[in-house]
């Protein structure tokens, strides 16, 4: 593949473009100045320290440098998930864990192994772009689906439990609580699915192309993406949904207190 | 004895790490076709009894026997349908009446055409049109709610009825008539109450055993009796206040 190196002139370059917006803004005084500031600090540290950990952890080549940083990310994952859950109850932690770790290797494992084919599974050029693709979107659904669903329960609270006293096991207690939360984790993706190429031309695909990848095969490759994003989703968001059953609606089917 | 309620206790955390006594030492039992009710002050720990004779809760100590079985040894929806619920606050499900009423029978997969049919005579014996099946049931009063809460419960033909406050908030003539009711449940079903209420006028009424219940403690047990006088100091000053 061909493409254009960048230098830290050009790097500087673009960073002038972001002053002049800057001052722009401020002139006008629209109040956005300190924000995009510290965005454009942040953004460009963080990216670079990235860049920088990638190309020792490519040079290394290892298998468990490469699962080591997957199992890092899914941690970071799991925690950013966690952290934006209003109701918290005992267990939500390690289930988001547990279905976040679910949907990433069932849809990653098959597109290393059974898509690229690659002889090495924990390939780091491949296993940790695709994986950090794939963990977004998981991200996405057990925090959405967790959220909606304990609101909605602590909502129907009253409606479960007259469920429950005539008879119905969790799922049926559940019912709409379930649908609504994995709608809320998907919708985003679906949606996605469905304008794909008609809005905007997605991140890796565009990626590809000035790397100097044929627009057809860019195409295939996002398409294969784009369908592993969707089944993370949902695959992580059923996991999610199922565990959060079992959590607030305990073995003697007893709706728990929640916060 | 239909149910048996042995030293029961309940507690739980108030989130600020001490523990509150909800429930101490209750111990109690109801003959089938009683109708047995439950008095005492607001907050007093009387809902709580019923929701662990229907199992939403598990007691802290003590047992609760049905037809001699712990009910901890029971299958929990088996239970639950056997001893229903009919909750202080009716809630009507998502859809018409008639999907209310249909909502037990098909939980258990049970024939709906012929539960379909048992509907008109349900809403009958509730005292509510039949004509009503088709209406949403959150467009109904408060009390014809009350009704159909009570008929979608009898749709799963429970050998006890747990009824938690069923007048509370309702007009005296709706309260009356629910009262009457029930009496016409228990005697013409042979069904078991066991009622929970703070009204004595309502537990006189209605009462063919009966339980005083102050602070989470059973303070009197036995017949009607026990709701005119009694020699616990405690008791009769709750009998005064509801005279006065």
């Amino acid at each position: 593949m061909d493409y254009i190196q960048l230098g830290w002139g050009e790097l500087g370059f673009a960073l002038l473009f972001m002053a002049l917006a800057i001052l722009i803004v401020a002139f006008e005084r629209l109040g956005q100045v300190r924000s995009m500031i510290t965005g454009t600090v942040r953004a460009f540290v963080q990216l670079m320290a990235v860049g920088y950990i990638l190309e020792g952890i490519f040079l290394a080549e290892q298998w468990w440098v490469t699962a080591l940083t997957l199992l890092l990310m899914g941690t970071v994952a799991t925690f950013t998930a966690f952290g934006r859950q209003e109701i918290r109850i005992p267990g939500l932690f390690p289930l988001i864990f547990i279905s976040i770790a679910a949907g990433t290797l069932f849809t990653l494992l098959p597109t290393l192994l059974i898509i690229l084919k690659l002889d090495n599974t924990f390939h780091p050029q491949y296993a940790i772009p695709i994986g950090s693709m794939i963990l977004s979107p998981a991200l996405n659904a057990v925090s959405l689906g967790c959220e909606r669903m304990l609101s909605d329960i602590k909502l129907r609270r009253a409606e479960i439990e007259t469920y429950l006293s005539l008879g119905a096991n969790r799922k049926q207690a559940l019912g709409s609580s379930g649908v609504a939360a994995l709608r809320a984790g998907m919708i985003s993706y679906m949606n996605k699915l469905m304008t794909l190429g008609l809005v905007a031309l997605p991140g890796m695909m565009t990626g590809q192309i000035i790397a100097g990848a044929s627009p057809v095969d860019a195409v295939k490759y996002q398409i294969v993406i784009m369908y592993m994003i969707v089944v993370s989703a949902a695959i992580t968001g059923t996991v999610a949904i199922a565990l959060l059953r079992r959590l607030v609606i305990n073995r003697n089917l007893q709706l728990v207190r929640l916060p | 004895m239909l149910i048996e309620v042995e030293g029961v206790s309940l507690r739980f955390g108030d989130g600020r790490g001490q523990s509150v006594e909800v429930l101490r030492e209750i111990s109690f039992g109801v003959d089938r076709g009683d109708r047995f009710v439950l008095i005492g002050p607001s907050g007093a720990g009387k809902s709580s009894l019923l929701r662990l004779i229907n199992k939403l809760q598990d007691p802290s100590g003590g047992r609760i026997l049905l037809a001699g079985e712990d009910i901890r040894s029971l299958n929990v929806i088996s239970l639950r349908r056997r001893c229903a619920m009919v909750f202080q606050q009716p809630v009507p499900l998502p859809g018409t009446v008639e999907t209310n009423l249909l909502t037990g029978p098909r939980l258990r997969g049970a024939d709906l055409e012929a539960a379909r049919e048992r509907i008109p005579e349900l809403l009958r014996r509730v005292h509510l049109d039949p004509s009503l099946k088709e209406r949403k049931a959150e467009d109904l009063s408060v009390g014809q709610q009350h009704r159909v809460a009570l008929a979608r419960t009898l749709m799963n033909e429970p050998e006890v009825l747990l009824l938690d406050e069923p007048t509370a908030a309702l007009d005296p003539g709706t309260s009356s008539a629910i009262l009457d009711l029930v009496t016409e449940l228990n005697e013409e079903l042979d069904l078991t109450l066991i009622m929970v209420t703070h009204a004595f006028r309502e537990a006189r009424k209605l009462a063919t055993a009966a339980g005083i219940i102050i602070d989470g403690r059973l303070r009197a047990y036995g017949g009607p009796e026990i709701l005119h006088e009694s020699v616990d100091p405690e008791v009769n000053r709750f009998l005064k206040e509801d005279e006065e």
